[in-house]
């Protein structure tokens, strides 16, 4: 046990921050023009969501998103780098395919309403994974070596997971499948703080609003049947 | 008994001794070289330049062309600037590939002295790993093999012997880090005959000055410096926090942070050589500096570390 304690998590990241942003940047330009697409689809599920808080939709294009994540990032590029990138992919397809299954059972009902503090935090998260990480990096001037669009890129596919399951999904499923998206959102965590990339508690920060809003939802008495109330989130 | 007789392993050592006593002269008494320092391996008195070339983080670029570009510029200035060992491991992600790449283009250095690792728990699959790493480096020998962090170190270091008695693998050996396990590590010094030992040994983590140094001199054993930098942490406070060399520095002839730290740790007898890592030009001709010129005394070493504790 003293053995282990002693590693840092330098010791698990195997690559620089200047390896990480070329690895940004590399899949930038091996996907172009598919960030197009994906933050045309992003948007396209806050709109959905917005105008009526079903999980059906959503959950097609949030499981996409997660799988080609998985298999077009993960397994590729980011496995050249990391031996357990093969073992991240796995967890980002079984939970697509939880997304999935979730939506399909949900079929068209829609949710009940929400604390208006947590349906606040969800859709800070689902926008501000899909458009706040865009904007971060054209802001910042980094262009391509900071630019990570949802469906694309684990972070920002993760943080809009959050948020539209805060808004989309109750009781233990919502628990359910929020245990990925708040793993990878440690892993990603310590990643940028071992590698001294900028604002390396934005992920964690992001999981525990989550979990705070997952918990006060559940204390305000919320966590029922998924009703057919449309709107219901924006009360 | 016969209690006069020599092994060819003790001769050698003695003779290496000998020849460590002229390779680090004390500094007043040695006029600056161009050519890099070299130490003996004790079990077989071959010379091995004091500064290598680690892998760790800066060579896991993957299939990057620019990266790709910028290591390969480096290993060909390690080679002309004399280096001879490379250290990487299967835990380094795309190193090994990566290394391939650059012999692929620089070709094989006849003074490469090739510095790989086993790691995986399972101990029945030590050659299946070590012929993974020969063909992604494209060389087909390693000078040397070491068990990473003691992982299943037993089954892998009988494996090793069986590969070494095979002409597959010139010299055997462990590795820590950080200072982890000396306890298991003095150990195996101890019971087992091995050629290396890689461990952390820096200005500002001596510990292993206290039992390992002397212990693997004493087994015969040549000592692989880890992490001379701190994992670069070290030599980038020194760096941002414009800390000036100090003036007394010019008398072992240092002129940058690296050339100071390198030295302290190479200057010490029971040290073959350290692996710094870098995957820029201009800092491995900084890190070959160290190996060049006068090095420091036991004195001066006192002043050194005394001097970079102050700071």
């Amino acid at each position: 046990m003293a053995v282990w304690l002693s590693y840092s998590l330098e010791d698990f990241v195997p690559f620089t921050l200047e390896t990480w942003q070329r690895l940004i940047e590399r899949h930038n330009a091996a996907q172009w023009p598919l960030q197009v697409v994906a933050l045309a689809a992003g948007l396209l599920v806050l709109v959905w969501v917005w105008r009526r808080p079903s999980a059906l939709r959503p959950a097609f294009l949030l499981a996409g998103a997660w799988g080609w994540t998985a298999w077009k990032f993960l397994a590729g590029p980011y496995a050249d780098l990391v031996w357990a990138g093969h073992w991240f992919a796995w967890g980002f397809t079984i939970q697509a395919g939880l997304i999935l299954a979730w939506g399909l059972a949900a079929a068209k009902a829609a949710t009940p309403p929400l604390p208006r503090a947590v349906a606040a935090i969800g859709w800070i998260l689902a926008a501000g994974g899909i458009v706040l990480f865009p904007l971060a990096a054209l802001v910042s001037g980094s262009g391509r070596a900071d630019l990570q669009v949802f469906g694309i890129f684990p972070d920002p596919t993760v943080v809009s997971t959050m948020g539209l399951l805060l808004l989309l999904a109750r009781g233990p499923v919502l628990a359910l499948l929020l245990v990925l998206p708040v793993l990878w959102s440690a892993v990603a965590g310590a990643t940028a703080w071992a590698i001294g990339a900028s604002l390396p508690l934005a992920l964690p920060l992001a999981a525990l609003a989550t979990f705070a809003a997952a918990i006060g939802a559940a204390l305000a008495g919320r966590f029922s049947a998924p009703s057919t109330s449309a709107d219901a989130n924006r009360t | 008994m016969n209690t006069t007789s020599l092994t060819r392993r003790s001769a050698l050592r003695l003779i290496a001794g000998g020849a460590a006593a002229l390779a680090f002269t004390p500094p007043r008494l040695l006029a600056s070289s161009p050519a890099p320092h070299a130490k003996p391996i004790p079990s077989s008195g071959e010379m091995l330049p004091v500064i290598g070339l680690g892998t760790w983080r800066t060579f896991n670029v993957g299939a990057d062309a620019r990266a790709l570009e910028n290591t390969t510029a480096v290993m060909k200035a390690f080679f002309n600037a004399g280096g001879g060992m490379i250290d990487c491991s299967p835990m380094y992600g795309s190193a090994r590939e990566v290394l391939g790449h650059g012999f692929e283009q620089i070709g094989i250095p006849e003074t490469l002295f090739s510095a790989e690792k086993v790691w995986i728990r399972d101990g029945r699959r030590t050659a299946e790993q070590i012929n993974e790493s020969l063909q992604l480096w494209g060389v087909d020998h390693f000078d040397l093999v070491q068990v990473h962090n003691l992982l299943s170190w037993e089954p892998h270091l009988e494996n090793l012997r069986r590969l070494k008695g095979e002409g597959k693998v010139r010299y055997l050996g462990i590795t820590t880090s950080h200072g982890r396990r000396h306890d298991d590590v003095e150990a195996i010094l101890r019971s087992e005959d091995i050629d290396f030992l890689q461990l952390t040994y820096n200005i500002t983590h001596p510990e292993a000055e206290r039992r390992l140094l002397p212990l693997a001199a004493d087994r015969g054993v040549a000592v692989i410096a880890n992490r001379p930098f701190d994992g670069g942490g070290l030599i980038r406070r020194l760096k941002s926090g414009n800390y000036p060399l100090p003036s007394w520095a010019a008398e072992i002839d240092c002129s940058n942070w690296a050339e100071f730290l390198l030295k302290f740790i190479v200057s010490h007898p029971h040290v073959t050589c350290a692996i710094p890592a870098t995957s820029r030009v201009e800092h491995l001709r900084e890190n070959m500096g160290g190996g060049l010129g006068r090095m420091p005394d036991e004195a001066m070493r006192r002043r050194m570390a005394d001097h970079v504790r102050a700071l």
